[in-house]
């Protein structure tokens, strides 16, 4: 058996085993490569909360679960921190039942790290969780027709909106209240229930990477206006905050973990030639 | 009555969401000050639909405890599983889903294992990139080619490599051009040539030529 | 190292799950069976608590709403799936209602999200990206649809580039999902070196 045959029919969890080491050293040991910001799907994001003033409410909506946590709880976090250090009041729903509850203990992540910087946010004024309700994206239409009938006057924790002041603001889901909308998602459903129905709001995306190159399609055609792509998409969020987090820290990992896969794929293809060529094909 | 009916009231309330949808005035009609017609039914439906909230519960059960009986291979699982499954119902049912108990399993273990899942993919990419992404023809070599731009562009290193400020803004400016046209004309195709499938699906149904949500023969 | 009952649970199952890379074996087996059945029991809590209780107390009690009483018992005809041969056609009545207005929807809302796409592929040729774009996009179209007249030299050439930017779109597939595969991993990675281990890395 050959060099290269012997690697042919190496065992998987060599591959397993570097990919874990390679993740892990970046993590321990930062190498702080620099990261470029996007401007064509990050940026716009950052300048529509900047550019809305204090008390401006905005929407947004967790459409994922533990599953795809990893991308969008980072970019979830670094988004609501900017909307509360700007003073922009946020209603959230969620359109997956499995992920409603995660979103809401994101949010008191960050509301519990700006109480520890001396900032203040209050439930209720700044910031509501109406989280998960059923019946999918007719229940979305009630909610544009009446959000307060559609959501049973609760939100997640059980508060009646009577009880919420920023609610008293939101009886109605319409373009006068509502100065946007931020879509974190995961796949279905998602996008399409704010195409269909709230087409005319600006729309933004947190998105996870697999979907990117899908929306796209989205972006180019003016139906959503900005996107976060991934981790880096977060990475890049926390960077024009001007406090790097856990994304900002992850993405170096991130890059050896390409490298190894460009890696992988080469020497795949090297032993694939070569034992092609020697007539004992493989792969 | 077993199908001709169901056929009908899948037309029926078919025509009613398309009039709601479609005229303006009809989406407006309230029965009573502030409650329109459609909100109402629209609830009502929906609690319809939670009314088969036991579904999953039953399917998974029906399933485990045919193989727990039939001590098919693994049986001791399904024996857990359905420990957990009613368990967990039950500290819900009776607690609620604020109760702190029902919130720790759901951070403890839901959300962990969720996302433990995932990202084993990781480790199952690697091993696919190694074994069967093999250059074969001009296909496999351009999804290959722009694969690693696409790589290299999502990622610091690619811009240490080729910076985004040099000559066609490096690895990431050719990657936000691959992104934004090549691979936005085949988004785009993809999902029209998607929707005019779903399209047609749902046409064959509302027309009564596609019976299978009926299910069964009779 | 945490102390904390919860943070060592998760990650007890966290490593429970990765040991599949290295075999498959009980402790894996226990993580996968544990989430299936705790999922199904998260949607069916949540169902019940969040739209079951509030929705029928106030609407089909407090404001005595009748026809949330009927539709609730149509719903509880899908259990008739469950029943002797000769009762489970009883099931389809609540699945047909809910299909047919799930159709409607459909028919009248679907297209809009798409026919904005479809404007929007005709934008004025005046840039070689809008160019590109549009040769790409009809590249596509023809290889989907033309599915007659192969034997054109026309039709063949096109759908031989439409083919390839195919391969374009799924090469920035494959790129996009090793990123979204590998910030997974870093996610749990980060819990069980800061969050259970205790290592101060940020």
């Amino acid at each position: 058996m050959t060099f290269w045959e012997k690697m042919n029919a190496m065992d998987p969890r060599w591959i397993f085993l570097g990919m874990a080491v390679l993740l892990t050293i970046p993590v321990l040991f930062p190498l702080g490569l620099a990261i470029t910001i996007d401007q064509e799907t990050t940026v716009p994001i950052y300048n529509w909360i900047e550019n809305l003033n204090p008390g401006d409410i905005v929407f947004a909506d967790v459409s994922y679960s533990g599953g795809s946590a990893g991308e969008l709880g980072p970019q979830h976090k670094a988004w609501f921190r900017h909307c509360m250090l700007k003073g922009v009041k946020v209603v959230w729903v969620a359109q997956w039942n499995t992920g409603a509850q995660l979103g809401y203990e994101f949010c008191l992540e960050v509301v519990e790290d700006l109480a520890e910087e001396g900032i203040e946010v209050e439930y209720g004024v700044d910031w509501v969780y109406v989280g998960w309700k059923a019946g999918g994206t007719t229940m979305w239409r009630n909610m544009q027709l009446d959000f307060w009938d559609a959501c049973a006057k609760e939100d997640w924790v059980g508060n009646s909106f009577e009880d919420l002041p920023l609610m008293q603001r939101v009886k109605k889901w319409d373009k006068e209240t509502c100065k946007g909308i931020m879509l974190f998602t995961a796949g279905s459903p998602g996008v399409p229930t704010y195409t269909t129905y709230f087409h005319d709001y600006d729309i933004y995306l947190g998105d996870v990477a697999v979907q990117v190159p899908g929306n796209m399609n989205l972006l180019r055609a003016g139906q959503i206006k900005g996107m976060l792509c991934g981790l880096p998409g977060a990475a890049q969020y926390e960077i024009l905050l001007g406090r790097p987090g856990q994304a900002v820290k992850l993405m170096d990992a991130q890059s050896l973990g390409h490298l190894w896969i460009i890696v992988l794929v080469i020497l795949g293809n090297i032993g694939f030639y070569i034992t092609r060529k020697s007539g004992t094909p493989s792969g | 009555m077993k199908r001709e009916v169901p056929m009908v009231l899948a037309l029926v309330f078919a025509i009613i969401r398309i009039g709601f949808e479609l005229l303006q005035p009809m989406i407006a009609w309230e029965f009573a000050p502030g409650k329109t017609v459609f909100t109402r039914l629209s609830f009502s439906l929906t609690f319809m639909s939670v009314m088969g909230l036991l579904m999953g519960l039953i399917n998974l059960s029906r399933q485990h405890i045919n193989t727990i009986r039939r001590k098919r291979e693994h049986w001791v699982y399904s024996v857990w599983l359905l420990i957990v499954l009613y368990g967990y119902a039950i500290i819900g049912l009776i607690w609620g889903p604020d109760s702190n108990t029902f919130i720790w399993i759901y951070d403890a273990l839901i959300v962990p294992l969720d996302s433990t899942m995932f990202s084993m993919l990781a480790f199952f990419i690697a091993s696919a990139a190694y074994r069967a992404f093999r250059i074969r023809n001009v296909e496999s070599t351009i999804l290959l080619v722009v694969a690693f731009i696409v790589m290299l562009g999502n990622v610091s290193i690619g811009e240490m490599i080729w910076s985004s400020e040099a000559w066609l803004g490096g690895f990431k400016g050719i990657k936000d051009w691959i992104l934004s046209v090549p691979n936005t004309a085949h988004a785009r195709a993809l999902s029209i040539g998607i929707f005019l499938g779903a399209y047609a699906a749902a046409i064959r149904v509302f027309l009564g030529l596609d019976k299978k949500y009926l299910g069964g023969t009779d | 190292m945490s102390t904390d009952p919860q943070i060592w649970i998760a990650a007890l199952g966290t490593l429970a799950v990765y040991s599949y890379l290295y075999k498959e074996n009980p402790a894996y087996r226990i993580a996968e069976y544990t989430l299936v059945a705790l999922y199904t029991s998260y949607s069916l809590v949540l169902d019940f608590h969040e739209y079951l209780i509030p929705y029928g107390r106030q609407y089909a009690i407090e404001e005595g709403q009748w026809y949330f009483w009927i539709t609730g018992a149509i719903g509880l005809l899908m259990y008739f799936r469950y029943a002797p041969a000769e009762w489970n056609w009883l099931a389809r009545y609540p699945i047909s209602i809910l299909v047919g207005w799930g159709l409607g929807y459909t028919l009248v809302r679907s297209p809009r999200p798409v026919m904005v796409q479809v404007k929007d592929s005709m934008r004025p040729l005046n840039t070689v990206n809008n160019v590109l774009f549009f040769v790409f996009f009809l590249c596509i179209m023809f290889y989907f649809f033309f599915t007659v007249g192969k034997e054109s030299k026309f039709i063949q050439g096109t759908g031989r580039v439409g083919r390839y930017i195919m391969m374009v779109g799924f090469g920035c597939a494959f790129g996009n999902t090793v990123q979204g595969r590998i910030s997974l991993f870093l996610n749990r990675l980060s819990f069980l070196l800061v969050d259970w281990i205790g290592m101060k890395i940020w």
